[in-house]
Parts: C-alpha cells; sequence; structure tokens
C-alpha cells in the first residue's frame, strides 16, 4: 500500500488549510448502522466486529482494531421508522465507556420518558486514536 | 497463551489491515447469533458477529489471532492475549466461533451459538423475548 506524507492540506487558492493531525484526529475511527429489533443485525458498518446485546435499549459495540486508549469519544442516534414519530425520533443517547476492555463501547438509547428501548434505526460512530 | 502491551505500531498496523479488508472485501451476511451467560448476571447476552468482520476472517490475512483482555495501568494502551500471528482463511463457522472467542468476556464458557431461526420467541416475536431472557436456558456447549 502506498502512502502519502503531508503535514498540511489546503486548497489551490491558499485561503483554507487543514493540518494532517487535525484531519486524521477528525475522522471516524468506527461508525455502524444497525437494527436493534428482533433478531439484532448490522446492515454496515466500520471497524466493527460485532454487537453485544446486553438487553432492551443496550447494545455495546466490539470494535475490530481496538483504540490506543479508553478517552475516545462517541455519538449514537436511535430512531424508528416513522417520520415524525416523537416518541421514537430525537432519541437521546447515553454513553459509558469501559475503562478495561478498550476494543467495546457502550450504548444505551432511551426514550423521552426515560425508558429504554431499542430502535430499528441505531446509527453512531467514534472519533478517537486507533494509534 | 501469551500476554502483551500492545505498542502503537501494533495498533496502526490491525487499524491499516482492518481499512483494507473493508476497501477489499465485500460483506458475509451472517445468521447466526452467539448467546452466553457472563457470570454478573443471569440475563442472556447475545452477539451478533459483524458481515464486514466475518468477510474479513474468511478472507484470511487481514486479522491477528488475539483478543484485548484490559489495560495497562502506566501507559492506557490496550494488553492483548493470543499468538499474534496473522491467521488464513477460515471457514464460516470458524469465524463464528473466533467472534465468540473474541468478544465474550474472558472466561466465558457457558454458551450456544445458534441460527437466528432458533433465536426464543413469546408468540412468534424475538423482541417479546429478549424482553424475558431470564427465562432463556442455555445448554452448555462441549
Amino acid at each position: 500500500m502506498s502512502a502519502i506524507r503531508a503535514d498540511n492540506f489546503g486548497n489551490r487558492a491558499g485561503t483554507s488549510s487543514i493540518t494532517a493531525d487535525a484531519m486524521l484526529q477528525g475522522t471516524a475511527k468506527a461508525w455502524w448502522n444497525f437494527n436493534s429489533t428482533g433478531a439484532v443485525a448490522m446492515r454496515d458498518s466500520f471497524n466493527i466486529a460485532s454487537l453485544t446485546d446486553n438487553g432492551v435499549g443496550a447494545v455495546q459495540v466490539n470494535f475490530t482494531a481496538a483504540m490506543s486508549n479508553a478517552n475516545f469519544r462517541g455519538s449514537q442516534h436511535a430512531a424508528s421508522n416513522t417520520p415524525g414519530n416523537s416518541s421514537g425520533t430525537g432519541t437521546i443517547f447515553n454513553q459509558t465507556v469501559s475503562l478495561f476492555y478498550q476494543a467495546q463501547y457502550y450504548v444505551s438509547n432511551f426514550t423521552g420518558a426515560g425508558l429504554t428501548s431499542d430502535y430499528p434505526n441505531v446509527v453512531g460512530d467514534v472519533l478517537g486514536d486507533p494509534a | 497463551m501469551t500476554e502483551w502491551v500492545a505498542t502503537r505500531e501494533e495498533l496502526r498496523s490491525d487499524f491499516m489491515l482492518m481499512e483494507e479488508a473493508h476497501n477489499r472485501l465485500s460483506p458475509v451476511s451472517c445468521d447466526h447469533r452467539i448467546a452466553f451467560h457472563d457470570g454478573t448476571q443471569e440475563a442472556v447476552k447475545v452477539i451478533t458477529p459483524a458481515p464486514r468482520f466475518i468477510a474479513q476472517l474468511m478472507a484470511g490475512g487481514y486479522t491477528r489471532n488475539k483478543r484485548c483482555i484490559g489495560a495497562c495501568e502506566e501507559t492506557g494502551l490496550p494488553i492483548f492475549e493470543g499468538t499474534n500471528e496473522i491467521m488464513p482463511a477460515m471457514t464460516y463457522e470458524q469465524a463464528v466461533e473466533y467472534v465468540a472467542w473474541k468478544d465474550m468476556p474472558r472466561g466465558t464458557n457457558h454458551f450456544t451459538i445458534l441460527h437466528t431461526d432458533d433465536l426464543p420467541r413469546i408468540d412468534g416475536d424475538i423482541d417479546k423475548a429478549r424482553k424475558f431472557r431470564n427465562a432463556w436456558r442455555l445448554e452448555m456447549q462441549s
């Protein structure tokens, strides 16, 4: 595999640029799109080996390639299949990062009433340092 | 089985192998699930292998034989156990078994691999059964 080595990337006019470090830190190191209802099923993913269904509304994402520390950042969103259904869309997420298993990332989906729930559309990503 | 603290070079290499597999391989649908008791609670947990990881394992040449078992207190880097050799191509069944070893908590031996058709249902509904998983019973894997 060939590689491009550079410290800075910018537009042709030279009016806008970004450092390589900023670009590398700002790209997702893992992402996922799965259905957490029924027989939980992954639609597509990047750097995800498997999902662990820990209970209703609690799914653990297991990385293929481990991150270099536990201080990574993740976001997650879950929604129903019904547009405008306020009970399912706009669901907030909660995350707790295991301090022990760095190849794992825990997420829970909560309804507005504070109840855990599963959703047909769960998407998320992780930013951080894989090495 | 050997244990070691990961190096940044090793983690970078693992990530690059994963990226290459992602770019080159098509996902392999996985209709099997791994159900297990982790020893901390009675409720059954269920692992769903990712189709892209199954493809990566079946192709061979992209995955090192290891799993993360903790973090180094001094550096924060992952601690791995395994042989660290790059694994050759494997069958679908071997790939699912590898996922079970890699992603179940260490020491878990109360598990079973089952087809999605065999997931517990209540009145034909998997979701209903998932809410009452304390009622699940697992037979020991030999």
